[in-house]
């Protein structure tokens, strides 16, 4: 990967009517990095990525593709973009084929040779004379990625691509994403909820909320490589009324893992030493101290709001 | 650019509802020409029926006692006029060849109209209907020159559907009714409620020329309904309502002044040859000039709201 920036967005904002749907957005996507935009229902993915690709009008703020502004010179920016926007809808009266052969046509350079390639690349090659009437779900996607991968795109946009693919076809599509991304230097974006699907996907994630961006981490940093300012430490004790007492009292939050009946404590883990001292000194029975790596669900969830520490 | 006019044609010739709607058209030219040939009774006496017509015609326009509005007088001196004409030509009437047929089957073309309407209310709504605009719009390929190459096509659907009716008429009028004639006069009642003659070869020319001019407004304004709304079902529904409202609204406003400034009362220019204006006064002059008036209009609202609009959802 290197620091090529291909894709920049810089303080967008969509606004409907008087609803801020997006917020004042900004990040940049790296040549040959998979990134993925991480957010519940309703955070803004597709909106942000409608803008990106042109297809809604941008409210304040813009949209690099290398450099050139969407909305400036949108021929010369798509030209290096491919994308699907929520589902991939084809003419359901044409072959899957023909489908493609009308938008080859709106590309120039893109010829039946290059429409072969990505058949055979998406693995649609069999089905593909058929009419897209008679295409499964998983099929449209892949005609749909198909699609995308036209123009060989240097940018490859794709919103929730994996919706409606079968664990096979996941795992299938993630790895043609990777070699996309390492190979030929694409750069990707992705959206999704599913989490452990970015954690597999993406190099980097900008996690997104209420239209705004909460942050941008690459994923080792979120799964809790690097160690990170706060982390979850879980205590083993006997009398948990005064313990929490005790977490309190040295202002920490404090929850009962569920399972296991052990207290949660989100604190620097520099502090433990201490923490254990004043609990052995008011008389807890302490029987075990461990940190707990956090799963990028967990941060996720944490850094949405989605889960309060009690 | 003349790819995305290929795209948007393919698109259009490859549904099945085009080859019906096609189909249609020649077989009701079919049914036609078999429902006149079935009706042409060879009467021997013809020359004296229409005499003794045109005698009591005389008669009663002589006769200063009949009352008779001004119009009905100068229609029944035209018949005169034609009977006289139709005997010294030696021309029976209800005479059929292959081009009087052509002429009448200019009313298929209003059918057809209809038919066309169908393909531009359903070619920008019906992208949005199936989802295929995002694909649509998120190639190299700006608005502007989508919207255009989505317009020519329906022009060139028009175009097409005309030359049909054309073609048909001729080749099935030609079948049934033979092919002598095209240089030989017409005899019509013009605007000025007067007898006048044109050769069948200039009328049909004109009559053509002036229904194609009349299937692009209709055509225009169901593209505009077509690029206003996202439901193909609605911008078809709405286009063919415009139509037959708009057409008899202009009948019913007539005694208005104003009426003469409504699309539908200029979109037929046939009727500054034949039948005259809805609002006396009115010329061709005023009418080409009302046409390209709206013609702009029409299309600077479609291109404006399809460039602008956001696409979500
Ligand atoms: N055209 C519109 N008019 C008004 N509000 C809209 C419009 N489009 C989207 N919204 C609102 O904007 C918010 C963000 O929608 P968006 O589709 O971008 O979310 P998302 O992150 O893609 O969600 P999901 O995971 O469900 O796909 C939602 O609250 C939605 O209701
Ligand atoms: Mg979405």
């Amino acid at each position: 990967m290197s620091n090529e920036v291909a894709l920049e967005i810089k303080n967008l904002t969509k606004v409907i009517g008087r609803k801020t749907i997006v917020d004042d957005l900004s990040f940049a996507v790296r040549k040959g990095e998979v990134f993925g935009l991480l957010g519940p229902n309703g955070a803004g993915k597709t909106t942000t990525i409608r803008m990106i690709v042109g297809l809604i009008g941008i409210t304040k703020g813009s949209v690099l593709v290398h450099g050139v502004d969407v909305t400036k010179d949108f021929e010369a920016a798509m030209s290096h973009v491919g994308a699907i926007v929520e589902n991939p809808e084809m003419y359901k009266y044409l072959s899957g084929y023909r489908n493609l052969l009308h938008f080859a046509r709106m590309t120039p350079g893109v010829n039946r040779t290059r429409i072969d390639e990505v058949v055979q690349l998406v693995g649609l090659k069999s089905r593909i004379h058929d009419r897209v009437r008679k295409y499964s779900l998983g099929m449209r996607q892949r005609l749909g990625l198909a699609l995308a991968l036209l123009r060989n795109p240097s940018i490859l946009i794709l919103d929730e691509p994996t919706n409606g693919l079968d664990p096979a076809g996941i795992r299938e599509f993630r790895d043609h994403l990777r070699s996309l991304a390492s190979e030929r230097g694409m750069s990707v974006i992705v959206s999704s909820h599913l989490l452990a699907e970015m954690e597999l996907m993406c190099d980097r994630v900008a996690i997104i909320q209420d239209g705004k961006l909460v942050d941008i981490r690459s994923i080792n940093e979120m799964k809790g490589d690097a160690p990170t300012a706060a982390q979850t430490t879980r205590f083993k004790v006997d009398n948990h009324e005064l313990a929490m007492s005790i977490f309190a009292k040295a202002d920490l939050a404090c929850q009962p893992a569920s399972e296991s009946g052990e207290l949660d404590v989100v604190l620097d883990p520099l502090a433990v030493a201490d923490l254990v001292a004043a609990l052995v000194h008011a008389g807890v029975k302490v029987s075990g101290v461990r940190t707990v790596t956090r799963t990028l669900e967990e941060s996720f969830l944490e850094m949405t709001g989605e889960v309060r520490h009690a | 650019m003349l790819k995305l006019i290929q795209n948007e044609s393919i698109k259009i010739a490859l549904r099945l509802r085009t080859w019906i709607m096609a189909a249609l058209i020649v077989v009701i030219v079919l049914v036609a020409a078999i429902v006149i040939n079935a009706h042409l009774k060879p009467n021997a006496n013809w020359k004296q029926t229409l005499l003794n017509q045109n005698a009591q015609a005389e008669a009663t326009l002589s006769n200063p006692r009949v009352y008779m509005p001004p119009i009905d007088r100068l229609r029944l001196k035209a018949q005169v006029a034609i009977n006289t004409y139709d005997i010294a030509h030696n021309l029976p009437p209800g005479h059929q060849d292959a081009w009087v047929f052509t002429t009448g089957a200019l009313s298929v073309g209003q059918i057809g109209i209809v038919f066309v309407t169908v393909v531009a209310g359903d070619i920008v709504a019906g992208e949005f209907a199936s989802g295929t605009i995002k694909a649509l719009l998120t190639q190299p390929v700006n608005r502007t020159r989508i919207i255009l190459s989505k317009y020519v096509s329906v022009m060139l659907v028009t175009l097409m559907m005309f030359a049909l009716v054309l073609v048909s008429s001729i080749v099935i009028g030609g079948i049934f009714f033979g092919f002598n004639g095209i240089g030989e006069p017409l005899v019509f009642v013009n605007a000025k409620q007067v007898v006048t003659q044109m050769t069948t070869g200039s009328f049909i020319t004109l009559g053509y020329a002036f229904a194609l001019i009349s299937g692009v407004m209709i055509v225009t304004i169901a593209f505009m309904i077509s690029a206003v709304f996202r439901s193909s079902a609605l911008a078809i529904a709405l286009s063919i309502i415009t139509l037959f409202v708009g057409v008899s609204l202009v009948q019913l406003l007539s005694s208005f002044t104003w009426d003469k400034y409504i699309l539908f009362a200029n979109t037929d220019l046939m009727q500054y040859i034949t039948g005259g204006p809805p609002v006396t006064g009115m010329t061709m002059g005023f009418s080409i000039v009302v046409l390209a008036v709206y013609f702009i209009v029409l299309n600077a609202v479609s291109w404006r709201v399809f460039v602008q609009r956001d696409v979500s959802s």
